[in-house]
């Protein structure tokens, strides 16, 4: 195979190299870099209008980047365009069949295409994403659309999956069979790009993520680093009475009653923990931020 | 493989489109046949209208001065003007279709996110619409031939087959031009109206042309002066300068069109 001459595992997967891109006077994407390693699934954050659909359009080839580019398996994304796909499964942010076609119509023209039988793949996930073969496009709901838009990406056995907001219009039953899919996935050696709104999806699936806001990219990071970097929570109770704690490194957002005190730690828990060992502490509490919690930090 | 599934896919999606078509010419057919025998018998009060006619109103509408026999009588009043604009307006639908429109419902997608070239996909489409065309002009003329053995009318075989080659040319121009817009473009009625734009100013040139004897050489600019049917028709050939006409517009407007869609960038 022409694609695994040229790959080989200690290369990044995919890489974004400086991608810009402008629409006329518009810049949608500036200078925006990340690598996707083999075997892992990858959070692609942002909110509305940050640029996610325009950079996975660009890696699709769909767009030309106005800067920089894209490879994947090594090749470049628009030079390579028809044999990378052979190697990719999407799903569109707003997936768009045929309407006037059938469910099983649109594997078959997947399958004539593709030369491969992918047909029992297809159909053993039709029956648990419990989705009716015969039934035509228009006659399906959003989220049945959505499911059939999964079908046809997880059908063909890529070795890279796209995925652009792909539970949205799913129920959380359908939400919770799609994670399983992936994790399987992942453990079957594929990789995933996968963009989403959905901040516990994200955090449940994803080993590293990056953000992007206004086409810039903001953090490139793990899940655990992120979460680390943006602090931990702790609420204490001391048993004679709260300390002076004014003078620890790293924390914020102190506040004090005469037995409990509140506050966030940047950086290492240690030497907060060493000072706090050396009180009578009742009971500790930490948490870690949410990912919502650093969203919102991040975004305003 | 995958140019036959995309060449199958178009001809399938695309069908109500051809059939329509169709049934409209072959019902416009079959209304001057069922009228011709009493045009036949008044052809002598025909030639007398049409011989106070202006020489150049006559030549622009296609319209001879006399009714000599089935094919003479349908060149005049059907294959001149009427089919020819249904012919125009199936090509210029179904070029829109197939691109512009498949970018502006995002259809597209699906196909370009699977491992086909775009340049196959276009060439797919655009032998989906010569087979189209070729149904067409089959039930819509051809089809004369055996209708008028079925009806004891005389008829000239090869005159037929000679015109209905001739709109295959004129045609296939026409929906080289709409391919070409459809490959730029990201709205199927941004495509219509610029075909049917240029299309009309090429009739509005070939019949200022025909009235107007200062403007005679501006014919030369419109596609309506390389196709005359009663000509064809009663030489049984098609002059060589349409054929070159025809074949050199359809083949610059079509590569413009693959080279456009093969570079451009679809948001999808």
């Amino acid at each position: 195979m022409r694609i695994g001459l040229e790959y080989n595992s200690l290369m990044n997967l995919l890489e974004v190299n400086g991608l810009s891109k402008k629409f006329g006077s518009v810049e949608a994407l500036h200078n925006v870099s990340f690598t996707i390693e083999a075997g892992h699934i990858f959070g692609f954050l942002g909110p509305n209008g940050a640029g996610k659909s325009t950079t996975i359009r660009t890696i699709m080839g769909f767009l030309h980047p106005s800067a920089g580019n894209v490879t994947i398996f090594g090749l470049d994304s628009i030079a390579h365009s028809v044999e990378l796909k052979e190697k990719i499964g999407y799903v569109p942010a707003e997936p768009v069949l045929y309407q006037d076609w059938t469910v099983d119509e649109h594997i078959g023209f997947l399958a004539n295409v593709r030369g491969g039988d992918i047909h029992a793949k297809a159909n053993e996930l039709k029956k648990l994403l419990e989705l009716d073969g015969g039934k035509k496009v228009k006659q399906l709901s959003t989220g049945n659309q959505q499911k059939l838009a999964i079908v046809l990406a997880l059908a063909i056995a890529p070795e890279l999956l796209i995925l652009d907001e792909p539970t949205r219009g799913l129920d959380p039953l359908l939400r919770s069979t799609f994670h399983k899919l992936l994790r399987q996935y992942k453990l079957d050696g594929g990789t995933v790009l996968l963009s989403s709104h959905d901040l516990s999806e994200v955090e449940d699936l994803c080993d590293k993520i990056v953000i992007i806001h206004n086409g810039k990219l903001i953090q490139d990071t793990t899940v655990t680093r992120l979460r680390s970097n943006h602090g931990h929570k702790i609420k204490a109770h001391f048993v004679d009475g709260t300390p002076d704690l004014t003078k620890l490194k790293d924390i914020d957002d102190l506040v004090t009653t005469p037995h409990t005190a509140v506050f966030t730690v940047r950086g290492s828990l240690q030497p907060v923990l060493e000072i706090l060992a050396k009180h009578n502490v009742e009971d500790l509490e930490i948490t870690s931020a949410s990912l919502e919690d650093i969203f919102e930090e991040i975004y305003t | 493989m995958i140019f036959t599934t995309l060449l199958a896919q178009v001809l399938r999606t695309k069908r109500a489109l051809w059939i329509t078509y169709s049934a409209i010419g072959l019902g416009f057919l079959l209304l001057y046949l069922a009228v011709y025998p009493s045009i036949q018998s008044q052809s002598a009060n025909y030639d007398k209208i049409y011989a106070s006619l202006p020489k150049g109103l006559m030549s622009a509408l296609n319209i001879t001065n006399s009714t000599p026999d089935l094919m003479g009588y349908l060149s005049s009043k059907h294959f001149g003007f009427i089919w020819l604009l249904i012919m125009a307006l199936l090509v210029i639908a179904y070029s829109a279709f197939v691109i512009a429109k498949e970018i502006e419902n995002k259809t597209m997608g699906f196909l370009l996110s699977q491992p086909i070239s775009r340049l196959k996909l276009y060439v797919a489409r655009y032998i989906g619409g010569i087979i189209g065309l070729g149904i067409f002009i089959g039930f819509s003329e051809v089809i004369v031939w055996p209708l008028a053995k079925l009806f004891n009318y005389a008829i000239d075989g090869p005159g037929v087959l000679w015109l209905g080659l001739a709109g295959l040319l004129f045609g296939l121009s026409i929906m080289s031009l709409g391919f070409m817009f459809s490959a730029m473009s990201s709205s199927a009625g941004r495509v219509s109206a610029l075909t049917g734009a240029v299309l009309l100013i090429m009739y509005a040139a070939f019949i200022a042309s025909s009235l107007v004897s200062s403007l005679d050489g501006l014919k030369y600019l419109s596609l309506f002066h390389y196709i005359t049917p009663g000509d064809i028709v009663a030489n049984s050939s098609i002059p060589l300068a349409s054929v070159l006409v025809f074949g050199i517009f359809s083949l610059v407007t079509a590569i413009v069109g693959a080279v456009s869609f093969k570079r451009r960038q679809i948001q999808v």
